[in-house]
Formats: structure tokens, sequence, C-alpha cells
């Protein structure tokens, strides 16, 4: 099979899509480049399944226009090239892990072996177990495999580190990474802030139907203009400090020990700060500079949209 | 259609199943039990206990008064009738459906009681019984005060076993592909789209076709093995007799498993939850269950089940079942029962390529 070989493996152009009076989607537009993984974040019910099954095929948007690797989502041909590993669906609890990935397998022209696979996420161990055995992970890893049977061009990952613990979500991570090395694109949503800014090239910030940001996680960090924050842990009550920061910084006491201020500028004001906490005659136990995280920055966009 | 994905999908789809205590259950040993069951009780001394199932000609029907609804209660015991055209009447004699045949010539006064040498040690008491008749039933059945004149004729060709297993047999047979499609076809479809599973194969190059063609062969495996066990259960336990017409029951069951199949994925199209579908399938299979004439011969049940029993398919396919698996009957005794299960195939097998989807409601 010759194929299409486009800079843009994905393109959506102002699509839209409304559940009977119920807007979800009113104009999105993004591209997805070949090799690269865009997440999409957003407040539960912003429409990022939906964009995620307008783009596989199996639900159509109401207005706007997409393509899939410069086809039209859901024929025949992109359903041959693309991997999707869904946020809910359940696998023959009755069949083994081998057994599953040998079906999933035979539904395509071009696959994987299903050793490789097993190997690469990490199931060879098991694929004599049943899959009604398997536990969250195990389960999650496998819709990942099954995803990945036909060595797909474009990864649809729908919340895949919904419910896992973190050690399996790094190995997740890991995995993606090294998908996207062998050049497979991946367009994933998540809850997980962290994850995304740790994998993404690209994350797409939904909110009220629309993309409220686009861009690589650190230029969306750093032109969200949030200052870092200073976390300092005393000894003692820090009161007379909160009082001398009064109209001067914003700060936020966490608990009876702790307080956190931001700052615009570091450099400056953790000078005059170490300064007050003198005055103030507090012991400081440990201060921490935390820069702003995707996390931070994905709150402030969607402060109010839920 | 890929031959290869069909082999694949119908083989894991079977795995799944059989290795489900509950599917084994309802595949295999509820018709088991019912078999055995329905058996134990009325199945080891022909159609019921004590009685003669004797067989009246069809043409009789036009006697003034005669209906035989009106026999008395404590009759029925004792003999139960059947309305059936002459040829069938002697093609049912023969086989041994039934134990006299009843008919008259159209010129002449007398009627002929005509059994099978295979009940010649029955004539004695055949004689006596239509005496009885004569005295009491027959009398009241024509509204005659006078006894009729009568002769016993012996039919001299031995004729074929027949007993209550194979009648509940047949319609065992026809239970267990209506249970396996009005009812498991639905929850199983309905619990492959809730669980995602069915939305989890729309993202792949499957067809709607493939699914649908490996989701009625594992259901038509299924069958056959249901079939073969209730059989040997029958043969074992029974000692049921079987003339087959393989090439006649092998296009009657495809028949049956295509239209019963049909009827049970417009049921999984339309219906969405388990809960849905486990009520309409109970209401669609007592209903069936009941008004098929399979545990008790219609003509010993109301008039109007006769009517209903019309418009269900069990009926037609129980019939052509024992047609084709007892009497040894050809296509020409099941054509009209083929076409209606044909008719029932078509009409639902548009709706539910209309209907049918992978995914849930939004």
């Amino acid at each position: 099979m010759e194929r299409k070989t486009v800079p843009e493996v994905v393109r959506v152009d102002n699509i839209a899509k409304a559940y009977g009076k119920r807007r979800v989607l009113t104009g999105v537009s993004f591209q997805v480049e070949r090799g690269e993984i865009l997440s999409i974040v957003g407040p539960n019910g912003s429409g990022k399944t939906t964009i995620m099954e307008i783009l596989e095929g199996i639900r159509r948007a109401d207005g706007g226009k997409f393509s899939v690797l410069g086809s039209s989502p859901g024929s025949r041909e992109v359903r041959e090239r693309i991997g999707v590993a869904l946020q809910d669906a359940d696998a023959f609890s009755n069949l083994r892990v081998e057994e599953f990935l040998r079906l999933h397998a035979s539904f395509y022209r071009r696959c994987l072996s299903v050793q490789e696979v097993l190997e690469t996420v990490g199931l060879s161990m098991i694929r004599k177990n049943y899959i009604r055995g398997l536990s969250g992970g195990e389960r999650q890893k496998l819709n990942l495999a099954t995803a990945m049977m036909n060595d797909p061009e474009i990864l649809f990952l729908d919340e895949p580190a919904e419910g896992l613990d973190p050690r399996v979500r790094i190995e997740l991570r890991e995995l993606l990474l090294a998908l996207r090395r062998r050049g497979t694109t991946i367009l994933n949503t998540t809850h997980y802030m962290e994850d995304a800014q740790l994998i993404s090239d690209r994350v797409a910030v939904l909110g009220r139907g629309k993309i409220v940001a686009l861009g690589p996680p650190a230029e969306l960090i750093a032109a969200s203009g949030l200052p870092k924050r200073l976390e300092f842990v005393f000894r003692e009550h820090p009161g007379p400090l909160l009082r001398l920061l009064e109209g001067i910084h914003t700060s936020v006491l966490e608990d009876h020990r702790r307080v956190i201020v931001s700052t615009p500028s570091l450099q400056e004001d953790l000078v005059r700060l170490l300064s007050l906490v003198r005055t103030a005659g507090l012991t400081v136990e440990s201060l921490d500079v935390r820069s702003p995280t995707l996390e931070d920055v994905y709150l402030n966009l969607t402060e109010g949209l839920q | 259609m890929r031959g290869r994905v069909l082999a694949r999908l119908t083989g894991s789809l079977l795995l799944q199943e059989i290795r489900s205590f509950q599917s084994l259950f309802w595949m295999l040993l509820f018709p088991v039990f019912l078999l055995v069951l329905f058996g134990l009780i009325f199945g080891q001394e022909g159609f019921r206990r004590g009685s003669l199932v004797v067989g009246v000609d069809e043409t009789l029907r036009d006697v003034p008064g005669l209906d035989l609804r009106w026999m008395p209660e404590e009759r029925k015991d004792e003999v139960s009738f059947l309305w059936l055209e002459k040829e069938a009447g002697l093609e049912a004699l023969e086989e041994g459906s039934v134990y006299a045949f009843i008919t008259r010539d159209p010129a002449e006064e007398e009627y002929t009681v005509i059994i099978t040498e295979r009940y010649r040690q029955f004539t004695m008491f055949i004689t006596s019984v239509m005496d009885r008749i004569q005295a009491d039933t027959f009398r009241t059945l024509f509204r005659r005060k006078s006894i009729f004149p009568y002769t016993v004729r012996i039919l001299e060709r031995s004729g074929r076993s027949f007993s209550y297993i194979s009648y509940l047999l047949s319609g065992i047979v026809g239970i267990s592909l209506m249970l396996n499609f009005f009812f498991t076809v639905p929850q199983t479809v309905i619990s492959y789209r809730s669980r995602g599973f069915l939305k989890r194969l729309s993202h792949t190059p499957l067809s709607k076709g493939e699914f649908l063609t490996s989701l009625i062969g594992v259901r038509g495996i299924i069958a056959v093995l249901q079939v073969a066990v209730l059989a040997l259960c029958a043969a074992l336990f029974f000692h049921a007799r079987f003339y087959v017409r393989p090439f006649p029951f092998i296009v009657v069951f495809l028949a049956g498993t295509a239209s019963f199949g049909a009827v049970g994925f417009f049921l999984a199209g339309v219906l969405d939850t388990m809960d849905a579908s486990a009520a309409v399938a109970q209401i669609l299979n007592m209903l069936f269950m009941f008004t098929a004439g399979i545990f008790f011969p219609l003509e010993i049940m109301p008039a109007y089940f006769t009517v209903i029993a019309r418009f269900n398919p069990v009926y037609y396919l129980s019939r052509a079942v024992m047609s084709t698996l007892f009497l040894g009957r050809g296509f020409g005794h099941v054509a009209g029962d083929l076409l209606v299960l044909g008719g029932i195939f078509v009409v639902f097998l548009v709706l539910t390529l209309v209907t049918f989807r992978f995914n849930r409601k939004t």
C-alpha cells in the first residue's frame, strides 16, 4: 500500500460539535506534525474525547474540516494506519493476553509480531494470563499493546494514565517517549499535567469549546507570566513575617509553619525576604524555589471554565 | 469479508463463550435440563401415559356440530384427537405419530378406523375404545343419538417410531435457538457495547458485516452443539429414534439460525441496556415458548392458542425440525415453514442493518 506522506498528519480546522443543545466544541483548530506528541488537556466535559472520536472517525462533527493522514477519518485506509487506546474499552475477559493480541493483529494487513509488542509494553511475562485477572495497570498496557499491533503512524490515546499508580505512569511515559523516537505521532488526552509537561512536544488547553492555549509546555509556562514561588518552612509560627509582608508580597500561610511567597523577581526578592525573616526573628528550617508548572498554567487558564 | 479475520474472530468469540460457566449453563445445561425434566414426566410412554392419539380426517370438520373441543373432560385423559388431512393422517399413522386415523369415504355412510401393523395387537383395545367413543364421546361430538357404523382396517406398512420425546426435542431445539438468539445475542452485543469492546473494534479495519457474520457463526456453532447434545441425550435416555433428511434438516436449521439471529441482532441494535434486553427477551421467550405448542400439542390446548401460534416463529421452526429430524420429510413438507422463516430473516435483516451500531447512544 502506498502511503500518503504529508507534514501534518492531523489537520483540524474550526470543528464544532453539539450534543443536543449543549455545545461542546465551538471552533477548534490545530495541526499535529509527524512524529510529535500533542497532548490535549482541559476540564471534564471540555470536549477532549469528542475531538479524539471525531478524528478516529467514530463521531461526526457538526461543522469544520479535518483530516487524518491526508484522508477522511474513519476510512478503512486510515484505520489500517492508526492505533487507538481507549479510556473505557474492555477486552474479551475470557481470552488470554496473547490470544487477544493475535485477534487484533488479524484485523490488519500489516502488523508487528505479538511477541515484539508484548516485550515493548512489558507484558511478555503474563502473556498466558487471562484478561479477567489483569490489574488496572496491566489492562492499560494491554490497551496500548492493541493500539500498537499495526505499528501505527498515529496513536490516539484517550487518558492512558487514568487510574495508574505512579510507577506504572512513569513506565507509560517512558514507553510513549520510546514510541516517539521510533517516529510514531501521538495524540494524547490527559488530566495529568505532569505527564503532559514531561512527554509532550506541544500541549493544547481546551476551555469553553475552544483551544485557549497551544504550544510547547515551556513556552506556555513562560508566556503565562506566572511568578516563581518561594516556600519557607519555619521553626516558629511565622506571624511576625506575615505582618511585615502585608502590602509588599502575595503570601499564603499554608499551615502554621509554612509560608509560600510569590515572586516575579527571584534574585532581588530572595535577598529582601531573608532580611525580613531575620527582622521577624524566625528560624528557617527549609527553603524551596518553585518555578511555575504546566499545572499552574492550566489552573490559571481554566479558572472559572468548568 | 476476509476469511482469515472471520475465522480468528469467530474462534475468539467462541473461546470467550465456552470459558464462561454462565454461558455453558444457558447453552447446554438448560436445554438438557428442559429435555430431561419434561422427558421424565411425559416422555417414557408415548404422548401421554394411558392416552391414545387419534387422527381425524379434516373433511369431517364439515359434519354438522362436530367439534373435538366438546370432548368430555374425563375422556381427554384417554384419547386426544388431531385434525389432519387424509394424506397427512395416513402418513402420521405410518410414522406412528397417531395410533389410529378416522376417515370416511364421501360416498359411504360408514367410517373407517385405520390402524397400523405396529398396533395390530391393540386392535381389540382400539375397537373397545371406539365402542366406548360411540357410546358417549362421538355421540356427543357428532350430536347424534344413533350409533354410526365403522370398520377397523389395518394399514399394512409398519410405522416409524414417534414419541413424545421426539416431539419435545423438536420444540427444545426451537427454544434453544430462540434463547440463543433472542436472549444471548442482545445480551452479548449490549455487554460488548457498554464495556467499550465494540467501540474498540470500530477503530480497526474490521467491518460491521465481518463482526455480525462472526457473531452469527458463533451462535450457529453453539446451536449445532446444542442440537448434538440434545439429540444424544434424547437417544441415550429416552430411546428417541431419528429419521433425518440431512439436507432439508440443514436448510431448516440454517433458516432458523438466520431468522432468529436477525431478530436477535435487531433487538441488540434498538435496545441499549442489559436490563432492557433481558426484559424484552424474557417476555418474548415466555410468549413464544408457551404458544409454540412445544411442551404440549396445540391440539389439546384452547383453540385460540392455534391462532397465536401462527404468529410465533418458534412454532414454524420446531414443526420443520420435527419433520426433517424425526419424520424423514423433505422440502415438500417444510416449504411453508421455510418461507415464513425466510420472511422473518429478510425483514429483520433489513431492520438490523439500519439499526445496528457499535457505539453507545450519546
